[in-house]
């Protein structure tokens, strides 16, 4: 990522992000899976470890943090973690192709799942019984599966931009 | 001769019926042909200055429909600023039994996490907002109740923990037996109500409100009614859990107040 395209693309692109997911969580009541983290995904998957990615990334987190109470940094942290994670195993992974590159955002996917589960947990002091941990699971299958679709739409807008 | 002859004719002709028998012939061979042109001309002219009036017609229409819809978004919004002012003036007409100030704030978004429950509003420390500060909301246009906390605020918005945030507690008691215990949130629609004692005869329908004894709400704000009672194994049968539904449906939540009661024990 050059400084170019941090401004021309990527941030006009994140914020647009931002108020798409505001909108639509206000409009229809429906929390409509991590839009921000997709575009994170959907970053990484095309851009290289560097100065302006890695602020991009920690920019993105801090919009991603900010839903949340005193977790922006934890947030920040981890979208940077996920940007040299992708390039270290580009090493050994072919992610130009598709099937290779669905996989590592499934993977990405389940890694973002249970550390939502994580900070869930360690929040939450009241016990559950059976039924409360049934509706965590289905709010977990439908967060992932949500985000998952974010990042394959957030993938081909962002490859369009930056092919033309 | 035959000119002479039709001169004389046409001036007896003239003489009797005092009419030009060139004007009777020509008028009878050509009024066809002067009536559709008259016609013609006529509704030319009339489709002329019709149109001409449609034109000025259209510019008014525009601008009539301009001056609508103008009028239109004026009424929206102060319909919409009406219906404010009625929730205010009943908020502040049912909640006159709470003596601490209160601030009105307008919910300006909703992250909607599956794991939290947060909302940002429009008030923030310019307000006199502070953390730790309680947030009430109209519930059914008939009491105040209790839906959630301040917890971090900035210069111009703020953010709110509701009931439902798993980080949310307080200490609450059930209005019919007196029984206290903690209310927590889980990320559902629903609360739990812990630690109540096991002789405790709560049951389904029972109002929870707070009870004041952890100096953070004051006593006697509706919270929600009990849903269902539970013995649970991890605390060895000691205690009984209830499930509390929140008087408010947070998720439609729009309007808030939040009262400005100091913290007596501040966050560190």
């Amino acid at each position: 990522m050059t400084w170019k395209e941090l401004f021309l693309i990527f941030l006009p692109v994140s914020l647009i992000t931002f108020f798409l997911k505001a909108f639509v969580s206000s409009f229809f009541l429906f929390y409509p899976g991590d839009i921000l983290f997709a575009l994170a995904i959907a970053t990484i998957s095309l851009v290289n470890f560097n100065l302006p990615s890695i602020l991009f990334l920690m920019f993105l987190g801090l919009l991603r943090g900010i839903d949340t109470i005193r977790l922006e940094p934890l947030w920040m942290f981890f979208f940077v973690v996920c940007l040299y994670s992708w390039g270290y195993t580009k090493r050994f992974f072919s992610f130009r192709e598709t099937k290779n590159r669905l996989y590592a955002w499934l993977g990405y996917c389940l890694i973002y799942g249970v550390l939502q589960l994580f900070i869930y947990f360690s929040f939450l002091e009241s016990s559950l019984g059976f039924r409360d941990y049934f509706i965590i699971f289905i709010k977990w299958a439908w967060l992932l599966f949500t985000t998952y679709l974010w990042i394959l739409l957030l993938y081909k807008v962002l490859k369009h931009v930056f092919q033309t | 001769m035959i000119a002479v002859l039709f001169v004389v004719l046409s001036g007896f002709w003239y003489g009797m019926g005092k009419k030009s028998p060139f004007s009777e012939v020509l008028g009878t061979l050509f009024s066809p042909l002067y009536k559709t042109g008259d016609t013609f001309g006529e509704r030319l002219r009339e489709f002329f200055s019709n149109y001409l009036a449609l034109v000025d017609l259209k510019k008014e229409n525009e601008r009539l429909k301009k001056e609508l819809l103008i009028l239109t978004s004026q009424l929206n919004y102060y319909k919409e600023r009406e219906g404010l002012y009625q929730k205010l003036e009943s908020f502040f007409k049912i909640s006159s039994k709470i003596r601490y100030p209160k601030v009105a704030a307008r919910i300006i978004y909703k992250p909607l996490d599956p794991y939290s429950g947060v909302v940002f509003i429009d008030k923030g420390s310019r307000e006199g907002i502070l953390p730790q500060m309680p947030v009430l909301a109209e519930a059914g246009g008939e009491a105040v109740a209790l839906v959630g906390q301040v917890v971090e605020v900035y210069p111009t918005w703020s953010k709110v923990i509701l009931l439902t945030d798993p980080s949310f507690a307080a200490d609450a008691r059930v209005e019919r037996t007196g029984d206290r215990g903690i209310l927590r949130g889980k990320a559902e629609k629903i609360c739990s109500l812990e630690y109540l004692p096991i002789y405790s005869r709560v049951k389904p329908g029972d109002v929870v409100v707070t009870s004041g004894f952890d100096e953070l709400f004051p006593p006697g704000i509706l919270i929600g009614k009990i849903v269902s009672v539970s013995r649970k194994e991890k605390f060895s049968g000691v205690f009984k859990t209830a499930e509390v539904e929140p008087l408010v449906d947070l998720y439609k939540l729009d309007l808030v107040f939040v009262l400005i009661k100091v913290p007596k024990i501040p966050l560190q």
